[in-house]
């Protein structure tokens, strides 16, 4: 018997695990951009390609709410405590929250860079800047400040959502990631 | 007879209209260029529209005058993000400065046959008096060239001062090329 809401829809998984990539990549070249001790040659290039995945992490994320909103998840499994069912919700909202403020607050600070670099995704086109704010250093910096902290948060965010699937997987003995996962048929007997 | 050589040769040179001849900037053989480094990678570019007064003897330098104005805006490296940041505010300001210009006040002759111009460079709102080489050939039949380089500090023509002042990116010196091509007006 296959219940059909029982996992996410292959769409939605593949832009999940898609997306999980890329986020995972931006972290990582955030954290080094910031603090790695790169020259400046590899710094400005990470910079440019940083910026690219950004634009299409907003872009993904635009067309995943989308999708959520239209599809609609499968509803949380029954063996979840309604702690957790809360904790999850909360953790799934403040994820999408995170996967638009992040490159929203990333996008306001190439725009309102005074060095004024446009933004050529992967070499191949223009992605405009946010219009009115050009060389406005009060503007700049407390959108850098927000990527940062909202990196922070959205790193300890990733970080509890992948502790929840290792405790659901050898604690409660629920196979949950096969609801994040292309299939047929039940994700749990 | 080398004396009377060159007697003969002076007085055919003063017997020469004393006005200096005016050139005619042949564009398609002339190119203004610059190079610089961002993060430690070259880049080069050209000002694709200048126009060019120049007013040159060799045997009346003290009469001899350029002009050049350069449409800022015309700057092209050829790299998007580049292209994208030289027209802003921070950089040439082509808004605010559609134009840069160079006026010579003095051109001198130099013991190695070539020149030295000395004259005043605005770019911005900033104008600096630079002095600079340049090599000239002048055949008989077909047109003079000249051709000169010089580094210039943008910092200290306001260019890139709110983004970069230290230069940390954009390497602060900028080298300009120049080869001009240019026939007498007839």
């Amino acid at each position: 018997m296959t219940k059909p809401a029982d996992r996410y829809a292959g769409i939605a998984v593949a832009l999940h695990w898609v997306m999980a990539l890329a986020i995972l990549l931006m972290l990582a070249s955030g954290f080094v951009m910031a603090f790695g001790d790169i020259g400046p040659s590899l710094k400005f290039r990470l910079y440019q390609w940083h910026k690219s995945l950004g634009v299409l992490v907003l872009v993904a994320a635009a067309l995943r709410i989308l999708l959520r909103l239209v599809l609609k998840a499968p509803a949380l499994p029954g063996f979840m405590p309604a702690w957790e069912a809360r904790a999850a919700k909360a953790g799934h909202l403040a994820l999408y929250v995170l996967m638009v403020a992040m490159p929203v607050t990333g996008w306001i600070v190439v725009s309102a860079s005074v060095f004024g670099l446009p933004t050529i995704v992967f070499g191949l086109f223009e992605w405009p800047h946010v219009p009115g704010i050009a060389g406005d250093a009060a503007v700049e910096g407390a959108a850098k400040g927000a990527h940062f902290w909202l990196a922070l948060l959205m790193a300890v965010t990733i970080a509890g959502h992948i502790a929840a699937v290792i405790k659901h997987i050898v604690i409660d003995r629920e196979n949950i990631l096969a609801r994040m996962w292309w299939g047929r048929g039940r994700t749990m007997p | 007879m080398k004396i009377a050589a060159l007697a003969a040769a002076l007085a055919l040179l003063s017997a020469l209209p004393a006005a200096a001849a005016t050139y005619v900037v042949d564009p398609a053989r002339s190119s203004v260029g610059f190079s610089g480094t961002n993060s430690g990678e070259a880049f080069t570019g050209t000002f694709k529209s200048w126009t060019a007064d120049i007013v040159f003897d060799p045997a009346d330098l003290a009469g001899s005058h350029l002009k050049v104005v350069f449409d800022t805006a015309s700057a092209t490296t050829g790299n998007a993000m580049y292209d994208g940041t030289l027209p802003q505010a921070d950089w040439f300001a082509v808004k605010d400065y559609p134009t840069a210009s160079f006026t010579s006040t003095a051109i001198t002759a130099n013991a190695d046959g070539s020149y030295t111009a000395t004259g005043k460079l605005q770019i911005r709102n900033v104008t600096n008096e630079v002095s600079f080489p340049f090599t000239l050939s002048l055949p008989a039949n077909g047109p003079a060239e000249a051709k000169a380089s010089l580094n210039l500090n943008r910092v200290a023509y306001g260019i890139g001062v709110q983004s970069d002042p230290a230069g940390g990116w954009v390497g602060p010196y900028i080298a300009v090329t120049i080869d001009v091509v240019a026939t007498p007006k007839p």
